[in-house]
């Protein structure tokens, strides 16, 4: 049975920017009668990578065939090793890529006894994906206790993989209705045995509506990212085995083993018309995944020398990538240790990923709690502008709308630099830049008279902040430098055309800007430099209302103005933040 | 008032006791009704004897108890301890009966000594690990006092208060025999448990006992926010047993199948220094099934039942720890009798396994608990000695946990520490090999040396 073949409009995406490459793995998931190409990673000549990367993609997401560019000499060596290690299709998938001068061309074709047959392929959006697919996080803890030597901890953790896969766990999901959905080995409890995922989605989906009492807004809108599933792991205390196996109650004295816990977090890739009794399988591959990621992390720290820290897990997804990348660190090796540095240096270039921004730092670990917040995220996205023959320039990556009234705060009249500053903070949060959290008006206050800037009455006081004093906040909490830019008057911005582009190009950071009573953040321009026309994306702090994206579109609050939205009689600065030269 | 209602065989057994003993004192056994009555299921008389270790019941008779005033406290608070440790959970000690000549209720004396005794009975048992033995939470501490009056075949019931602020007076309490068998449905499960916690570091015997006990509080934490599957099922916590059991009509209601399951937000014992992990000087292997078995009416919710499972695992673990510790020390100190030493020296290698038995009353099975080298026997023994119960040896039930096979060799030729046993025990029984040896290095010694002076003195002259 062959499938259809799918490839993610972002993998070709990344296939266009690649420079230099040659050849690398192909990472899909196969659902109904279809293998969706979700991901890739890159080979080197002398390293099989994905081997070892398998654990790091989501669980579904596996090797299923190999790409190379039409250069590229030693494909047929590699094609050879990955046939050998696909698990999931007996036709593994070839695409051959011709890139001349700006042509680019993709050819699919499929390993079929012995002969590759040439295939078509369809290609699927972002946003279908979004719709398609969504995510399983499992959560859960085990201890584990080993003696510190690899021998051990290789038991141990063979022995925990076969126990949970042998039935002793269930999972759990909470529902909107508080009747929980378990999933035990081969039964579902709480949603009809014959369902299919899309329910469970569904179940978990309403519950947000509910809370918040916000309208269903990530169910109507064009999704931007995936759905995630909380699912809790619980494992099985009775022993139901045969009566002679269970032995009564025993203790052992031991000395000097170690206690390891393991924070289980674990992702899952689903399509939403698979069956939800599959699920329990996908879980307990999920689990076994997740535990040889953590092993092999104890056995390398294990390796390298003498202590052994908490191997804590991140999930990562970078930007315009499609799916999560899972890694496992050592929690006291620090991210700027070397040997830190190394393996992120690696993994950037495994994943074709430039070096110009952080991507796997611990900061950079994919916020499940913002995205599931009433905040919204990137409420510009869908915005259009209207400058003939315009260049468009943008904030580059994630951040969160902050404005007046929220975390039932009341700065109306006054927060509203705080506010930008807050989105500022949170695009350096979102980027990894940071693990710092963003800080409250009370923070800011309490920062700014410890180094002097403000007397102590200041804090708790309804003042207001200007560009400097976001300045010295960012600089404080975040530790980011800014550029300030003066501007005589709101007329005098429309000569700044140029700089601004040049800013959003180069640093892609949000701008706040503070003149005569008001602060707003600058998203973005749209600069004719021929005409001299020039728009402002603007995102207003001063909105009261509840976090709804059309509200927020609609009535201006995200939008494109131009340069009569500056007061001409007001002077400006612009606090620009500089990102860090770090990855 | 308070009701209680009792199988109105054990009437027939209280004119029994009347028959043969001038005055007789003993547990109230039973679930105490957080709203109704409470429901007795066993009277077991206190053998007040000195030697009530002693196996030779008819010697017992001859030490008879005349007065309320001679009943020795104690006594009773070590029978209310040795009870309780085969009572499943669920089932508690609800008070005394004292099988009198004549009424004992208008007796100031008397009440004010059944008042102590419940006292220190409630003492012992609150100093004896986690028992779950305490009803202050449903009676606020009164307790029941049944006294039954042979000169008039009758009967009167009432609470006495064990709060030493409170006088001993005495509410009335409606007790009712009836002939007709009150309705149990078991609840079975077996709770596996294959955790290690750290423990504090010492080379003190003592300490070690009371580090190893501390840990099962931990145990009880972690259980406590276990979820518990009811044949196969979540349940709803207000849910009665009676509803429960309507659900599952088609199948065999009375032996309901419950399953644990741990929760994911289980407290974490490891522990680290800014990240960093390093061995544990000391730890805590725990291995193998603790097999639960508890009643409830049909009256009784699912969380009381949850609550009872709980107890009865705790109260189990607590007890075979006990029990191994007490013959652990015993043996360090020497034992008593040969024959007690030499049992104690294999069955202190690991803790006694649980068995059942049967009570006689409705379905309800009470346990005991068997070293190693114990069997069947042992049960039939203790049941009747502390519960007075008489068993047939068929009518024990040792099949829900197998015991730990333990042997030296099998210890020492393995390092895998999860096969039972443990490296401490082996060392221990090096040491006591070793014991023996020095003493029959000694009688050889002394043997040649007699035969040598023997020979000497031959040769001498």
């Amino acid at each position: 049975m062959t499938p259809n073949l799918q490839i993610s409009q972002l993998v070709i995406n990344r296939l266009k920017n690649l420079k230099n490459e040659c050849s690398g793995g192909l990472f899909g998931l196969m659902y109904s009668k279809n293998l969706i190409i979700m991901g890739f990673d890159l080979e080197s000549s002398d390293k099989l990578n994905f081997k070892k990367m398998q654990d790091n993609f989501p669980t579904e997401i596996d090797l299923c065939g190999l790409f190379k560019f039409d250069e590229c000499s030693d494909a047929e060596a590699h094609m050879q090793e990955i046939l050998s290690c696909v698990d999931i299709t007996d036709n593994p998938i070839l695409l051959k890529v011709n890139r001349e001068r700006d042509n680019f061309e993709l050819q699919a074709s499929q390993y079929r006894n012995g002969k590759l047959e040439t295939i078509e392929y369809e290609i699927v959006s972002e946003t279908e994906i979004y719709k398609q697919f969504f995510y399983a996080r499992l959560i859960g803890y085990i201890e584990l206790a080993a003696d510190k030597c690899e021998k051990s901890i290789k038991n141990e953790f063979l022995s925990l993989r076969k126990r949970l896969a042998s039935g002793n766990v269930i999972f759990k999901i909470k529902c909107a209705n508080n009747n929980p959905i378990f999933f035990d080995t081969n039964n579902i409890i709480g949603l009809d045995q014959e369902a299919n995922l899309s329910e469970i989605l569904e179940f978990t989906r309403v519950k947000k509506t509910d809370e918040g009492g916000k309208k269903s807004k990530k169910v109507e809108q064009t999704p931007s990212d995936f759905s995630v599933v909380n699912i809790t792991c619980l494992l099985k205390k009775s022993d139901e085995n045969d009566k002679n196996q269970r032995k009564s109650l025993n203790f052992i004295l031991e000395k000097n083993r170690l206690l390891i816990p393991i924070k289980i977090d674990t992702l899952a890739a689903l399509h939403i018309n698979t069956k939800a009794i599959a699920l329990y399988d996908i879980l307990i591959e999920s689990l076994c995944r997740t535990l040889r990621l953590i092993e092999d992390n104890m056995l390398e720290q294990l390796e390298r020398g003498k202590e052994v820290s908490v191997p804590s897990t991140y999930h990562f997804k970078p930007d315009n990538f499609g799916h999560f990348y899972t890694c496992i660190y050592a929690d006291a090796i620090s991210d700027d240790n070397d040997y830190l540095k190394l393996k992120r240096r690696e993994l950037h270039q495994q994943l074709g990923i430039q070096l110009n921004k952080p991507v796997f730092r611990r900061a950079n670990n994919y916020q499940f709690d913002v995205v599931n917040s009433s905040l919204l995220i990137n409420p510009h996205v869908g915005l259009k502008s209207t400058v003939d023959g315009g260049k468009q320039s943008l904030v580059q990556g994630r951040y969160t709308y902050h404005h007046y009234m929220q975390d039932n705060f009341n700065d109306d009249g006054w927060g509203c630099a705080y506010r930008s500053l807050q989105t500022l903070c949170s695009w350096f949060r979102f980027q990894g830049y940071t693990e710092a959290k963003i800080p409250s008006h009370e923070d800011i206050q309490r920062y700014l008279v410890k180094v002097g800037d403000k007397q102590s009455n200041f804090i708790n006081s309804r003042q207001w902040i200007g560009s400097t004093e976001v300045a010295m906040c960012l600089n404080g909490f975040m530790n980011i430098e800014s550029k300030i830019m003066h501007v005589g008057s709101g007329t005098d911005l429309a000569s700044k055309g140029s700089e601004l582009i040049y800013h959003f190009e180069s640093q892609g950071t949000p701008i706040m800007i503070g003149g005569g009573v008001l602060a707003h953040t600058i998203l973005g321009v749209d600069f004719n430099n021929s005409t001299g026309e020039l728009k402002f994306l603007i995102l207003d702090p001063h909105f009261t209302g509840a976090d709804e994206l059309n509200v927020v579109q609609n009535k201006g609050w995200c939008g494109w103005k131009g340069i009569n939205f500056w007061d001409k009689n007001s002077y400006y600065n612009l606090c620009m933040p500089q990102k860090p030269v770090i990855f | 008032m308070r009701g209680v209602l009792c199988d109105s065989k054990y009437e027939e057994l209280l004119a029994q006791f009347a028959k043969t003993s001038k005055l007789s004192i003993g547990l109230i056994i039973g679930q105490i009704g957080k709203s109704g009555k409470d429901l007795v299921v066993h009277l077991a008389k206190t053998q007040h004897s000195e030697q009530k270790a002693e196996p030779d019941e008819e010697q017992m008779t001859g030490d008879e108890l005349t007065k309320v005033s001679d009943i020795k406290n104690s006594i009773v608070a070590e029978h209310a301890l040795n009870a309780i440790r085969m009572i499943v959970g669920g089932f508690n000690i609800l008070g005394l009966f004292v099988v009198s000549e004549n009424i004992l209720m208008s007796d100031n004396g008397a009440l004010q000594k059944i008042k102590t005794i419940l006292m220190d009975i409630k003492s012992t048992l609150n100093s004896n690990g986690i028992l779950y033995a305490s009803t202050d939470q449903f009676d606020n501490g009164d307790k029941i006092f049944l006294n039954y009056v042979a000169s008039h075949k009758n009967f009167i019931c009432k609470t006495i208060s064990t709060d030493p602020s409170k006088a001993a007076n005495v509410s009335p309490v409606d007790w009712k025999f009836v002939s007709k068998s009150m309705e149990f449905f078991e609840f079975e499960t077996t709770y596996e448990i294959a955790t290690t916690f750290p423990l504090k570091h010492t080379t003190n015997q003592f300490d070690t006992e009371k580090y190893v006990m501390g840990t099962i509080d931990k145990i009880a934490g972690n259980l406590a926010k276990s979820i518990m599957f009811f044949n196969g099922e979540p349940c709803e916590a207000e849910l009665t047993v009676e509803k429960f059991v309507k659900n599952f009509a088609n199948e065999d209601s009375s032996k309901i199948k419950v399953t644990i399951y741990s929760d994911a937000a289980a407290t974490p014992f490891a522990t680290s220094e800014n990240g960093i992990l390093t061995p544990q000087e000391s730890l805590i292997s725990y291995t193998g099934i603790i097999t639960s078995r508890v009643y409830a009416a049909s009256r009784n919710t699912i969380a009381e039942v949850e609550g009872f499972i709980h107890n009865d695992i705790i109260r189990s673990i607590t007890t075979r720890l006990q029990i191994y510790y007490d013959a652990f020390l015993a043996n360090d100190d020497g034992g008593n009798d040969d024959e007690e030493e030499k049992d104690r020296e294999v069955n202190s290698t690991c803790p006694p396994r649980r068995v059942f038995f049967p009570i006689g009353n409705s379905s309800i099975t009470f346990c005991d608990y068997l070293f190693q080298n114990e069997n069947e026997e042992t049960t039939v023994k203790q049941s009747m000695e502390i519960l007075g119960i008489e068993l047939d040896l068929q009518e024990v039930d040792s099949s829900a946990e197998a015991a730990i096979q333990y042997t030296v060799s099998e210890k020492t030729d393995s390092d895998n520490s999860n096969a039972g046993g443990g490296v401490e025990e082996a060392t221990k029984l090096a040491v006591k090999d070793s014991g023996k040896m020095i003493i029959i290095f000694g009688i050889v010694g002394i043997v040649v040396a007699l035969i040598a002076s023997v020979i000497l003195q031959f040769l001498m002259n």
